[in-house]
């Protein structure tokens, strides 16, 4: 394996951004590429030392690029940082600095875990044509309607939800309404990425993403979703995640 | 500006090694390829040492150039009898791995070599053993009196390390032929462009026979010797030529 921490001077972030670059062994370049968003409150080590992913991205020949992004909640934050414009910097960036890494769509795919599978999804939403499947674990994919439960006084978040999100109104029609944009794609019928969403049978995430499962399901929308045993953490996650990986993976080699 | 930190099994190594890279931008132009500066490591020194010891970044930025700072540990940067095979690692798998993952030139005249203590001897030895790996070669504060012992070693000490690295006849007639610096300047079939900073006896013995060498062989101004950016700056000035 060969594992690299890269900083750099973000013009988005007028300041030092990071991320993680895991490359495999025994696979000849251009390399498939699994850009792996962390959560909220974590940062870009976390899923690599807590899960078996560089495993299953080595069995695979896939790298994996890991962003840290400021909070993790991948969206340009009404007060703070431009976590979204970031991450799309470091996917448009990287590859130019590791020629190794494919840009070609059917090669390239992005996971996040819990706050990052919104990001994985609204990447994904944004920008179908660069990847080909998208998978989230635990992940408040639609965060418009996050925002409405903890303005209702339904969710646990706080003041760092609004600082970030602003309002459900706010965020509906932006870049950030996952559930709008695949309506949208829908109508203009541009082709969807294959998508993903796993969670564990014992914790907070599982009605919001069992409601964009029924969501999808009513509007034409294919995701895999599968409900492991436990609880918002990686022993329920890395279970999953090959499996996960396969789904969004089916298809692309041909 | 970018700065990115490895780690990571090389085979040719057969284990794992840091290495740190700066590269003048985060956004190359789509095709383009950097000219390259291979950096050798200091004794016992990582490979983030130089970034601690010099300002990396505004030379990388002043050159255009990357700069690629592999570690040696206690090696000379040869295969050791005793250890792995560093020599192998830097004169070829190093290389090839940066040209087929980074924007980075593999043509021989926008690539440079230069090392300080045990650094400057790997440079100097990649130079005379592989004269077309790059363009210029530059070495400063190198032991060149690499067979005898120095004030730093006791005498077990010194045995050790070389039966370690060059193995129990380190003073046989094969090594001193392949790696005694001054019987591979005698031997040597060509030198490049080749710049000895320091000012010691033995480093003066190594300019004054380079200086009897054919054309391609120069010695550079002598910069303040502890600045190492002030060296670093005067070897890239004179090697790219700016």
């Amino acid at each position: 394996m060969s594992y690299f921490t890269v900083e750099f001077y973000s013009d988005v972030l007028g300041g030092d951004g990071e991320f993680a670059v895991f490359l495999p062994k025994n696979t000849k370049p251009p390399y498939k590429v699994l850009w792996l968003l962390h959560g909220a409150f974590a940062e870009n080590h976390e899923a690599i030392l807590y899960s078996s992913v560089c495993l299953y991205a080595e069995k695979r020949g896939m790298a994996i690029v890991a962003p840290t992004s400021y909070l993790g909640v991948y969206t340009d934050m009404v007060y703070g940082e431009k976590g979204y414009s970031f991450v799309e910097e470091v996917v448009e960036k990287a590859p130019k600095l590791f020629t190794c890494l494919s840009k070609e769509r059917n090669d390239n795919f992005i996971m996040g875990i819990s706050m990052g599978g919104h990001g994985s999804f609204k990447l994904a939403m944004n920008h179908p044509d660069r990847f080909y499947g998208a998978c989230g674990f635990s992940s408040p994919v639609d965060m418009v309607y996050t925002m409405s439960i903890l303005e209702a006084g339904r969710h646990g978040g706080g003041h760092e939800l609004y600082d970030a999100f602003g309002s459900s109104a706010a965020y509906r029609d932006s870049v950030g309404d996952v559930v709008g944009l695949a309506k949208k794609h829908l109508i203009e019928q541009t082709p969807l990425p294959r998508l993903s969403l796993c969670w564990g049978d014992n914790e907070h995430a599982g009605p919001e993403d069992e409601r964009l499962k029924q969501i999808f399901d009513e509007i034409g929308v294919k995701m895999f979703t599968k409900i492991g045993h436990g609880g918002h953490y990686y022993d329920t996650w890395d279970p999953m995640m090959e499996e996960s990986l396969d789904y969004i993976m089916e298809g692309a080699d041909k | 500006m970018a700065v990115i930190n490895y780690r990571g099994v090389f085979p040719a190594l057969n284990n794992s090694t840091r290495i740190t890279i700066a590269l003048p931008d985060i956004n190359p132009e789509e095709g383009a390829k950097w000219p390259v500066l291979w950096l050798l490591g200091e004794e016992g020194m990582s490979s983030n040492y130089y970034v601690r010891k010099c300002d990396i970044e505004s030379l990388c930025r002043k050159y255009d150039i990357a700069i690629v700072m592999p570690e040696g540990l206690h090696s000379d940067y040869e295969n050791m009898v005793r250890g792995l095979r560093w020599y192998d690692f830097v004169s070829d798998a190093l290389p090839k791995f940066f040209y087929d993952n980074f924007p980075i030139s593999d043509k021989s005249e926008d690539n440079y070599v230069f090392g300080f203590g045990m650094g400057g001897l790997g440079a100097f030895r990649l130079a005379l053993r592989l004269p077309d790996m790059a363009d210029t070669f530059g070495c400063c504060g190198t032991d060149f009196d690499v067979f005898a012992n120095d004030e730093f070693h006791s005498a077990a000490e010194f045995v050790h390390k070389m039966e370690t690295i060059y193995g129990d006849d380190y003073l046989s007639e094969d090594v001193m032929e392949t790696s005694d610096p001054y019987s591979m300047i005698e031997k040597a079939e060509r030198i490049p462009r080749l710049i000895v900073y320091g000012d010691d006896s033995a480093t003066v013995r190594i300019q004054k026979m380079l200086a009897q060498q054919p054309e391609g062989t120069y010695l550079a101004d002598e910069p303040d010797l502890g600045d190492y950016s002030a060296v670093l700056d005067s070897f890239l000035t004179f090697a790219i030529r700016v």
